[in-house]
């Protein structure tokens, strides 16, 4: 019977080839310490996740970074002139478990716009921080800004300002002269629903009577006795 | 309210103050003061479908406004800005027909008043009024374009919301409780 082996010449040429395979794998970019297990990519503390264009550019990255805020992972994009990075974790410290979401944008290194949403187990921060200068809008329990239930808010309304006809509020403060004895105030738009006048009625000069004597989704009229200068306090809602 | 006229248009920023002299019931008068942002009239022209070259339909529109019935004023009750033209500004020119002021020989024209009352200094000007809220309004055909836009879409979402606050999730939610509530029922 023939004795079937394998060809001496077809080994080698076997492990020149496997040889080349490993010298080009040995030259290309590595998963390093990463890894990818059973369809998961494994990247350890530090690691990044980057999306380059042709010419070789970073667009955007995911890493994480544990020396700042246990558990964070960011996302940065990258633009012509700016980067904007998004913060995502989630931690438990003392009891308190959160999940954190911010989003700033760094034009040139300065002027940082940032929004975050921070999500606690016992409350809620919104805020938006414009070239450092910070507005919060505090909801619910969280110390030390209140108990249970405490809504905190810091910031302004606007004066009169409406950017449509489905705006909640319509506030502002208006001084009106001596010599009149009303004021009616048209909103810039016809609101889509019920407005509701709430006014506030500043007289220097003393007591008057006065009253709302004519609201609509357009405007609204106010009334007083006498004719000294007063000020227009309005903190309308729509319903 | 037995009749109202116009006396005078200045502005104070963005802001146009109109002030109006009222003659009451009693014949009493008095002087009231309007108040509007400077794109008002832009929104009214959006809101009602004006040509914006219509200036005494533009202006009246916002003038007389405030002295409708709440409820006849209302633009979004209508089924949309065309019918709330037709509608709404039959009702203006009927309550300016109503408030006209006779005419009175004896009402002064000292100087350059034009009503019986004087009209306090800061608020006064000698252009006439409607040219004055005219000229001092800003309207763009281009904003007031964008602006009909909006109303357009306001009527839409309100359309789509059978004209009520609900939003449509809550629509799920109330027959996603409804069921529950049947089937703690059935058992």
């Amino acid at each position: 019977m023939p004795r079937y082996r394998t060809d001496n010449q077809d080994l080698i040429d076997k492990i020149v080839d496997l040889k080349k395979r490993i010298t080009r794998l040995e030259k290309q970019r590595k998963l390093g310490t990463s890894a990818l297990d059973s369809g998961a990519i494994r990247v350890p503390i530090g690691g990044l996740l980057t999306v380059v264009d042709d010419a070789g550019e970073r667009r955007f990255l995911i890493y994480s970074d544990e020396n700042y805020v246990p558990n964070l992972v960011r996302i940065a994009v990258f633009g012509d002139t700016q980067v904007t990075t998004m913060h995502v974790s989630s931690s438990e410290l003392d009891g308190i478990n959160q999940t954190y979401l911010q989003m700033y944008t760094d034009v040139n290194g300065a002027n940082i716009d940032r929004g975050s949403l921070e999500l606690f187990n016992n409350g809620a921060i919104l805020s938006v921080e414009d070239s450092g200068v910070f507005d919060r809008i505090h909801i619910r329990n969280l110390a030390p800004y209140g108990t249970n239930g405490t809504l905190y808010m810091v910031g302004r309304w606007p004066d009169e300002s409406q950017l449509s006809s489905e705006d909640a509020l319509y506030t502002g403060s208006r001084s009106v002269s001596a010599g009149v004895s009303s004021v009616t105030i048209s909103y810039p738009t016809t609101f889509a629903s019920t407005i509701v006048p709430i006014i506030g009625l500043h007289s220097a000069s003393g007591v008057v009577t006065w009253a709302v004597t004519a609201q609509s989704a357009s405007s609204f009229t106010v009334a007083w006795s006498g004719t000294t200068a007063k000020i227009i306090n309005m903190w309308n809602i729509r319903l | 309210m037995k009749s109202m006229e116009v006396l005078s248009c200045t502005k104070q920023g963005n802001i146009l103050r109109v002030v109006k002299e009222i003659t009451n019931d009693d014949n009493s008068k008095e002087l009231q003061l309007h108040i509007m942002r400077e794109d008002t009239l832009e929104w009214r022209a959006a809101e009602y479908d004006i040509d914006p070259e219509d200036r005494d339909t533009l202006i009246d529109m916002v003038i007389y406004e405030p002295y409708l019935d709440p409820n006849d004023s209302q633009l979004y009750s209508c089924a949309d800005r065309f019918e709330a033209k037709t509608k709404c500004l039959e009702k203006i020119r009927a309550k300016k027909n109503q408030l006209r002021r006779p005419s009175d020989a004896s009402i002064k024209k000292v100087g350059s008043q034009r009503g019986t009352l004087t009209v306090p200094e800061e608020y006064w000007d000698e252009r006439d009024p409607y040219d004055a809220i005219m000229e001092e309004s800003v309207i763009d055909r281009q904003a007031i374009e964008i602006k009909k836009r909006h109303v357009d879409l306001t009527f839409q979402l309100r359309d789509r919301l059978g004209g009520q606050s609900r939003t449509p999730r809550s629509e799920e939610l109330e027959r996603a409780l409804a069921r529950r509530q049947s089937r703690k029922s059935e058992a």
